[in-house]
């Protein structure tokens, strides 16, 4: 997502402003930010990230900024005045502070697509379970309790483990 | 490589074939892929770089050939030491983007001739993988784009966690890094000025609108991008229901603006449409954004049958061709401003007062 502001750079600041009741979501970059006076521009990194984690994302999350990935050495701190991670294991080390933020941007936090074949088959299992879950879904919501049951009896069968 | 046989011609997007072609210019879908066991490119040192682009080269090379495009049909260019003029090209044909051609250390492109299916290596994600096709086909494009996305699985192992995904430099990407758009023409709604109108709707149904070049730049002309934002907790074929639920809307919003154009004004719009038309057969010096609005009006004319004497795919390459990339090469030199803007009018003139068959 870029900044509102600029249009250029990518939005890493995210703010829900409410005035008068009515909520608005605001994405900014860094710099932009710090113009609009959301960010004080002249404090340490870290500073900066607390205060802004603290203040909009939950006091909890402030502790994440100096967490750095064993594997590339990237911090979250990085990832956030960057908007890139450092590499695919930052996603299991961040994950507890990167989970609200993916729900916030993406809506959903649990991949339902493609599955490489390389990922093995109990990989691609669970993806054909999670596929025929929201259908499960969609059947109740349409009522179609006839569809669902059979939808929930393929689950079944999937869920049993995978032979010898 | 050589890529002066670019500059002359045109993808076989540009055609202006397809399903609703009068108003889809093109359906593109992309796939955002990295390799395991190394970082993303913001981390990747010189070493890293190099060996992914080794690797990422024959893998795709490999996986087009198997795809179907056949040994003869693929192109790979390294991008590293390539001629900046060259790099504008690509982005022009709209083969790269403007972060691959301003990037830095080693990367590529590997495209097929017909243009349809470009990768570009070491871009934001070590993959970015496009099928691109001429009207609203965006089905068709998956289709071949999931084909190529398996035959490269099989040469390398993607970074993927069966929780999130396709794992991805940044998480707007992250799940199954699918970008699915359309470059759609809307003059009707453009002159009609219901355009904010319409775009908040889009907005509203969670996909996004952009320029014609993509991320950041101002939407230009009568042309705009439409794509979807949500990449993760949504299928391949869900985020491409999702436009093809959208698109269909917006289209009959256009095709109503268009008639009661006709209906209202049409002296007013066969003016506007021949006075553009005239300009660009006539004019001397011309800029490009000048040249994006009247190719605009007259592609409009076209599809409403105002013009009668022009293919709807000469026009369409054309705003291809007359960009400044594309005039230096084709000239041969490298141009200022005034000279090309001189260059761009005389070459406007000869693709479109019949005297040059070569495009034909």
């Amino acid at each position: 997502m870029n900044c509102e502001k600029c249009q250029k750079k990518v939005a890493t600041v995210h703010l829900t402003e409410i005035v008068d009741d009515v909520k608005r979501e605001v994405n900014l970059c860094a710099e932009c930010a710090a113009e609009q006076g959301l960010v004080v521009p002249a404090a340490g990194g870290m500073e900066v990230l607390s205060g802004l984690v603290g203040e909009h994302v939950g006091k909890e999350l402030a502790a994440m900024a100096g967490l750095r990935c064993p594997a590339c050495g990237h911090t979250f701190l990085a990832f956030r005045t960057q908007g890139r991670l450092g590499c695919p294991k930052d996603y299991e080390v961040f994950s507890e502070a990167l989970t609200p933020l993916l729900e916030r941007m993406q809506g959903g936090v649990e991949h339902v697509g493609k599955v490489p074949a390389s990922a093995g088959p109990a990989a691609r299992q669970r993806a054909e379970i999670v596929a025929l879950q929201r259908q499960l879904k969609l059947a109740i919501d349409h009522e179609d309790f006839e569809r669902a049951a059979d939808l929930r009896d393929r689950i079944r069968e999937k869920e049993e483990p995978v032979g010898p | 490589m050589d890529l002066e046989h670019l500059a002359t011609a045109s993808g076989e997007w540009l055609r202006g074939a397809g399903p609703e072609s009068d108003i889809v210019m093109s359906s593109r879908v992309r796939l955002a892929r990295n390799v395991e066991g190394f970082p993303f490119l913001g981390r990747a040192d010189v070493e890293q770089r190099r060996q992914l682009e080794a690797i990422l080269r024959d893998a795709v090379t490999g996986a087009l050939a198997d795809a179907g495009e056949g040994d003869a049909g693929v192109l790979y260019m390294p991008l590293e030491d390539a001629a900046d003029l060259d790099l504008r090209l690509l982005v022009e044909r709209h083969l790269i983007s403007r972060e691959l051609a301003d990037g830095e250390g080693a990367r590529g492109v590997a495209f097929s001739r017909s243009e349809g299916t470009a990768v570009m290596v070491n871009e934001e994600d070590h993959l970015r993988a496009q099928v691109l096709r001429s009207g609203l086909e965006l089905e068709a494009c998956w289709v071949d784009l999931d084909r190529l996305d398996d035959a490269v699985a099989e040469r390398v192992a993607y970074a993927f966690s069966p929780d999130l995904g396709y794992l991805t430099a940044c998480p707007t990407n992250v799940g199954t890094g699918m970008r699915v758009s359309v470059m759609l023409h809307l003059p009707g709604l453009v002159w009609t000025e219901q355009i904010p109108k319409v775009f908040e709707s889009i907005r509203r149904m969670g996909l996004a609108v952009r320029g014609l070049y993509g991320e950041g730049t101002q939407a230009s002309g009568d042309f705009f991008q439409v794509s979807n934002q949500r990449t993760l907790g949504v299928s391949e074929t869900e985020i491409i229901g999702s436009l093809g639920s959208v698109v269909p809307r917006i289209l009959s919003y256009e095709r109503r603006a268009r008639e009661g154009l006709l209906e209202k004004s049409r002296r007013q719009v066969d003016d506007r449409v021949s006075r553009a038309y005239g300009m660009l057969r006539h004019a001397r010096t011309i800029s490009s954004e000048e040249t994006l609005l009247f190719l605009s009006a007259v592609r409009l004319g076209v599809n409403l049958g105002l013009i009668d004497d022009l293919p709807i795919s000469r026009v369409n390459e054309l705003f291809i061709l007359s960009q400044p990339a594309h005039l230096q090469k084709i000239s041969g030199q490298v141009l200022e401003r005034e000279a090309r803007n001189a260059a761009r009018a005389e070459f406007l003139r000869l693709r479109l007062n019949g005297r040059d068959s070569a495009g034909a």
